[in-house]
């Protein structure tokens, strides 16, 4: 299932600069796994050494954090956007 | 204090007068806040101008918080509101912070420091076993990207989203992300919009909740108060 992942600017490094990747997976786990397989090193930048998702990060299944739903549990359809929010700071 | 006169009484500490602090500040004098603390420690520079529109070429090397003080008294002036301003020329950290905010209930954070957020959010819960009339509007803009969230009593904490502030190899800065005026003057309005709602026991989307601007409109996240969060546990500061 073909799953779109939005990359933050501070991850974009590791995805050549792209700002969306499509990836497969069945829920958030697999999609972030994915994610890694394509990108080598992005996951530790994501997820700690237990894999579960960094304290600074919120990671949405569409317009949910998964925190609220099934965390890397949470399935995810075809054509579903996933979005990887850091806590930013600018202005 | 939710009376027509009482709130706008409340002294609300601006941190950070910039592309956030500018609009942000611009916005609770003009809903009728008359008593802000402005706090930062830069001064104008020419690269500031496209989103720090209180400011003009003139002002280039002038103290921020100076300038700005004196463009909102003229503004509350032409308005025919009663403003006091303070300024201070600081910036915020753990160590500093129940002094800089000493004499102030509420805040609004805009600065481009993620610790800072974290510092001002501390603070905000810090009285809740206490007085608990703390209230925070915490805010953020890269790109064309922006968030906040206002930390009022009985509700979530930024903790409780952001449990702690990313490393620096995982924040964006203006310099590498860019910053949009018109992205981050909304940003910092509409966030002193919800701090303003919040005065005012309004319900307002921003309260206990992180509103995300995205390109194309904004996303609401209700925000709960997480079991182990600090802002559960009747924490307090130390020091």
């Amino acid at each position: 299932m073909a799953v779109r992942v939005k990359i933050p600017t501070p991850l974009r490094k590791f995805t050549g600069g792209a700002d969306i990747v499509e990836l497969d997976g069945a829920n958030v786990g697999d999609v972030l796994k994915s994610l890694d397989a394509a990108h080598p090193g992005l996951m530790e930048k994501i997820c700690d050494k237990n894999g579960k998702v960094r304290r600074f990060i919120n990671v949405y299944a569409g317009d949910d954090d998964i925190r609220f739903l099934d965390g890397l549990e949470t399935s995810v359809a075809d054509g579903a956007e996933i979005s990887i929010i850091p806590a930013i700071a600018g202005g | 204090m939710t009376d027509a006169a009482s709130w706008r009484q409340r002294r609300v500490a601006v941190i950070g007068c910039g592309g956030l602090g500018v609009p942000g500040a611009w916005t609770l004098v003009c809903a009728g806040v008359e008593r802000l603390r402005l706090i930062d420690t830069d001064v104008v520079e020419v690269s500031n101008l496209h989103r720090q529109v209180l400011y003009n070429e003139d002002d280039a090397g002038a103290i921020k918080t100076e300038r700005l003080a004196a463009q909102l008294k003229s503004l509350a002036a032409r308005l025919g509101q009663n403003l006091e301003v303070e300024t201070r020329e600081a910036r915020m950290t753990a160590r500093d912070a129940e002094m800089l905010l000493h004499g102030c209930d509420v805040a609004f954070e805009g600065t481009d420091d993620a610790v800072s957020k974290f510092v001002v959010n501390d603070w905000a819960i810090a009285d809740r076993a206490g007085a608990n009339t703390r209230i925070a509007a915490i805010g953020a803009a890269i790109g064309r990207r922006g968030q906040w969230m206002v930390v009022k009593p009985g509700g979530a904490c930024y903790r409780c989203l952001f449990e702690e502030a990313p490393p620096a190899d995982m924040l964006a800065t203006c310099q590498v992300a860019g910053v949009i005026g018109p992205v981050v003057g909304q940003v910092g309005a509409m966030c002193a919009r919800s701090l303003v709602s919040a005065l005012k026991c309004e319900a307002d989307p921003g309260q206990s909740a992180l509103i995300r601007r995205v390109v194309g409109g904004f996303k609401t996240t209700a925000v709960d108060v997480a079991e182990d969060c600090r802002c559960a546990r009747g924490w307090r500061a130390c020091g």
